[in-house]
């Protein structure tokens, strides 16, 4: 299966199959200081994750994707800190493996006035240590990893990353993972997008960096956080590189949306309509068919798009409504007047770039190599016995292929394209009587 | 500059102007322009139904008293702006031609787009998301309205700052047969059977930083730094309250035209279009009654494709409004399990000796509440504060006594709800209330007239 996103890297799990025991996808991260070159100049402080085992890299990126196997149900991922506090790994909707007094429990801090408050919402990771951090029974969807340490602080500065867990790693219909996988049972793709949003205030990760952060100190807390960069997948929008779609084995785009930052945003995608069928890791009774779709902060979903054969060659432009799409694109910091340009057209903005020649199928559940569409309304012959135009096919369509039939003058009614119109026509129409034509990827 | 005017001067003068100008407000069917339709011109042979709108820049006026300058768009090349953009009304089916000109101003290039739609460009430039018209420019857009429902369009050119600046409106397409035609006539949205309505309205949520918009007003739009906006107005249809009660169409919102005051009879259907049209997601709270949500982004809310009603949608009483995402929900008041006769029916063994000697049931009434008296005393005028809407009767169609200059904004006696965004500091207007996101759904009695339809 192949999967295509704008900058983050896949990790091969370590896998451990046990004897009696589910196999175990297993990972190992390391948590430190970095920064990040934005696209202004500006050098922004960062602490993020990368993989064990191999070498930091040089700039900050949203952690390593990590991928739990269709069959494994565990996923164990070893944390090492090399921050100056104390970190923790945590993903919302799934529930820490709880060892009393070792693993899984919050952690509390004691206030100046002597009230116990939540630190940690499972056991940390001292600066300069190696825990270990496992979540059983893990199910299907997409999830969020991230800090689970005061995370008002934390998470802002940029620990944060996706996972995801498929039903099937390889296409049910075909059996080949090179034709896409199963996110949830009946919910087939070919390819998938990783949408990861967040934002960044330069000025309070500086001071976080600098220790100096919180009570006492220059910025106290994240109240009045005014970010600067907005960012899909810890990238700022790049008009020189499109994020291609439609390009494998079928038109089926799954695009999977998770929100690591601190406010809402909205989504919308021009051209297309998305089939909504995840919401934080749960499957929904029913697909929503919206073009929109809202993200609060820690929300993940799924939503599979198919490319309709009408849109070959073009590009989809999807970006945030709410309007976070002008990133900070010159500062002068040393003037007293704070004049802060922007750059319009960036931000959380992604351009599908979809190709000439993408799959698409105008009778998608029949084999018509020929693609005969007489009538031209995107429905091929063999799958459009809806000679009236008007979405179904019933007695008025009947009426028109009687009539066809006896003057042999509509090569639209022609639905078997054997040059005639006769009873073989007429089994066509039988079988889709009562139902619309199609269906056909060639009509959106 | 900003007047500001106290609020009890400002119900004064709102009462007054009501009282002048009182016919229906928001009219029962959405406002919206129908362009110019050519049978058979569309590429397909279907038929093509053509606007044409000027990016204009104007100015809109604030429920307490202030003015701020705007860009919309304009139905003629002479007619003022309006904010929001015409709401395009269009049938299943169509082709769709939008002609856009730009009178923005030198330097300021501008474009629509129209998600929900595969759209085809042509004139102008190529653009970051669309072709673009430069000052002075046309750009034509072409897509076809495959399925009905409620959408909008906004502007694809340095979206963030000019959908801020006011360049959004919406778009309302009906299938076959669904367009109310005229007073007194029923419609429906979708083809599901559960969105047919007896009154429709349109709820066009924004906000606004004037702050922005003076320093576009002033040439200083290359400062404007929007990762700071801060709004100071709310607005529904580009009114602010309490402005919003006024009528669609109003000569003295000339920039302005649609009000969005509601309302309905007893046990019939209304059809809620809401869109989210600024940067701010927002909790549109319908008093009253629950809503039942029937489509999304122009869709309907439904188990399977072939569904004929709409059969997964929510019911609630507040939409969680986003921008650039469209809702449709129906909304029926019916009076029911109140506890008490809404009607103020009273025995009268004299008129109707049988037992229990009420008046026949009214239309649409509930039968469990016949007769029912209120179950609280009203205390008496001097021991009461008084709002505009009270009537002086708790009974639906009827008024009673009022103080001398009290009420006035009630003169058919009907049951008022405040519809709203329930983020409370969004009502007001430049830190004055009554204010901002809020407008009213007024449930009439028997025997008012409401654009055509009288209530049974």
């Amino acid at each position: 299966m192949k999967t295509l996103k704008l900058t983050t890297l896949i990790l091969l799990s370590t896998f451990v199959a046990s004897a009696g025991f589910a196999q175990v996808a297993s990972y190992s991260l390391v948590a430190h200081q970095s920064t990040k070159t934005m696209q202004d100049g500006a050098v922004v402080n960062m602490w993020g994750y990368y993989d064990a085992t191999g070498a930091a890299p040089a700039s900050w990126t949203t952690g390593p994707e990590l991928h739990v196997p269709a069959t494994a149900s565990t996923l164990e991922v070893t944390l090492t800190n090399n921050l100056s506090e104390p970190t923790s790994l945590f993903i919302p909707g799934l529930a820490p493996e709880v060892i009393a007094g070792v693993a899984g429990e919050p952690v509390y801090s004691t206030s100046g006035s002597g009230i116990g408050r939540v630190h940690s919402f499972t056991h940390e990771t001292a600066p300069g240590a190696t825990e270990t951090y496992r979540w059983h029974n893990v199910t299907p969807g997409t999830y969020l990893y991230q800090s689970g340490t005061n995370p008002s602080k934390q998470l802002q500065m940029g620990l944060y990353g996706a996972m995801y867990h498929d039903a099937n790693d390889v296409n049910p219909g075909t059996g080949s993972a090179v034709d896409g996988a199963e996110i949830y049972p009946g919910h087939t793709y070919h390819q998938q997008v990783a949408l990861l949003f967040s934002e960044v205030d330069p000025v309070i990760n500086a001071a976080i960096s600098a220790d100096d952060y919180g009570f006492g100190n220059t910025v106290t807390s994240s109240i009045g956080r005014t970010p600067k960069y907005y960012l899909i997948n810890g990238e700022e929008y790049d008009p020189l590189n499109p994020t291609a779609i439609g390009t494998e084995a079928g038109p089926l785009v799954l695009l999977r949306f998770l929100n690591a930052g601190y406010q809402t945003y909205v989504p919308v995608i021009q051209d297309l309509y998305m089939n909504i069928i995840g919401d934080d890791g749960n499957e929904l009774p029913h697909p929503r068919v919206q073009y929109s779709i809202e993200v609060p902060a820690g929300k993940t979903h799924d939503a599979i798009v198919a490319i309709p054969c009408e849109l070959a060659d073009r590009n989809v432009v999807l970006h945030d409504r709410r309007g976070h799409i002008r990133n900070q694109i010159a500062d002068d910091p040393g003037t007293t007047s704070v004049v802060e340009t922007e750059e319009a057209d960036g931000g959380m903005t992604v351009t599908f770039q979809i190709p000439i020649d993408t799959a698409c199928d105008n009778c998608a559940d029949l084999s018509n190599p020929t693609q005969t569409d007489v009538d031209a309304d995107g429905f091929g012959n063999l799958c459009d016995a809806d000679l009236s135009g008007d979405l179904m096919t019933n007695f008025g369509d009947l009426g028109l292929f009687i009539d066809a039939f006896v003057n042999q003058s509509n090569p639209a009614a022609d639905f078997n394209s054997d040059g005639v119109v006769n009873f073989g026509d007429l089994g066509v129409m039988a079988t889709g009587f009562g139902s619309p034509p199609g269906p056909s990827l060639a009509v959106y | 500059m900003t007047s500001r005017i106290k609020a009890n001067r400002a119900i004064e003068i709102f009462a007054l102007l009501l009282a002048l100008v009182w016919t229906s407000a928001a009219t029962a069917v959405v406002p919206g322009i129908e362009g110019t339709v050519t049978v058979g011109g569309g590429a397909g042979g279907n038929d093509l139904r053509a606007f044409q709108l000027w990016a204009r820049p104007g100015y809109i006026v604030t429920g307490e008293g202030n003015t701020v300058y705007m860009w919309g768009y304009a139905q003629g090349i002479a007619t003022p702006m309006n904010h929001p953009g015409p709401n395009l009304i269009a049938q299943v089916g169509e082709e769709i031609r939008v002609t856009l000109t730009n009178q923005l101003g030198a330097g300021v290039d501008t474009s629509m787009v129209f998600p929900g739609h595969v759209v085809d460009a042509s004139g102008g430039t190529p653009g970051f998301m669309t072709n673009e018209a430069a000052n002075g420019g046309n750009v034509t857009y072409t897509f076809t309205a495959t399925h009905p429902g409620t959408y909008t369009y906004y502007s694809g050119t340095d979206t963030s700052l000019q959908t801020e600046m006011g360049l959004f409106g919406t778009i309302v397409v009906y299938p076959a047969a669904g367009q109310p035609s005229g007073g007194g006539t029923s419609g429906q949205a979708y083809d599901v059977d559960n969105s047919t309505f007896d009154f429709e309205y349109l709820y066009v949520l924004s906000e606004i930083d004037d702050a922005i918009h003076n320093m576009v007003e002033n040439g200083l739009a290359a400062e404007v730094n929007m990762n700071e906006r801060k709004p100071r107005y709310w607005l529904i249809n580009g009114r602010t309250g309490p402005d919003t009660l006024f009528p669609t169409g109003a000569p003295y919102l000339p920039n302005q035209p649609n009000g969005s005051l509601s309302r309905t009879c007893v046990n019939h259907d209304v059809l809620m279009r809401v869109v989210g049209a600024g940067h701010d997601p927002h909790p549109f709270h319908t008093h009253g009654q629950n809503f039942r949500v029937i489509a999304r982004d122009g869709r309907p809310r439904v188990s399977s494709a072939v569904s004929p009603v709409s059969d997964v949608g929510i019911s609630d009483f507040t939409l969680t409004v986003n921008p650039g995402q469209t809702y449709d929900a129906i909304w029926t008041w019916k009076g029911e399990n109140l506890g008490w006769d809404i009607y103020g029916h009273e025995p009268d063994p004299v008129t109707y000796p049988l037992p229990p000697h009420l008046p026949p049931l009214e239309a649409n009434e509930d039968p469990a509440d016949h007769g029912k008296p209120l179950p609280v005393l009203l205390p008496e005028d001097q021991f009461l504060t008084f709002g505009g809407f009270w009537s002086g009767s708790p009974f639906l169609g009827q008024d009673g006594t009022l103080p001398v200059g009290e009420g006035g904004l009630n003169p058919h006696g009907g049951m008022y709800y405040m519809w709203h965004s329930h983020t409370e500091f969004e009502l007001i207007n430049f830190d004055i209330f009554p204010g901002g996101m809020l407008t009213m759904m007024a449930v009439e009695g028997p025997g008012v007239d409401i654009d055509g339809t009288v209530c049974p």
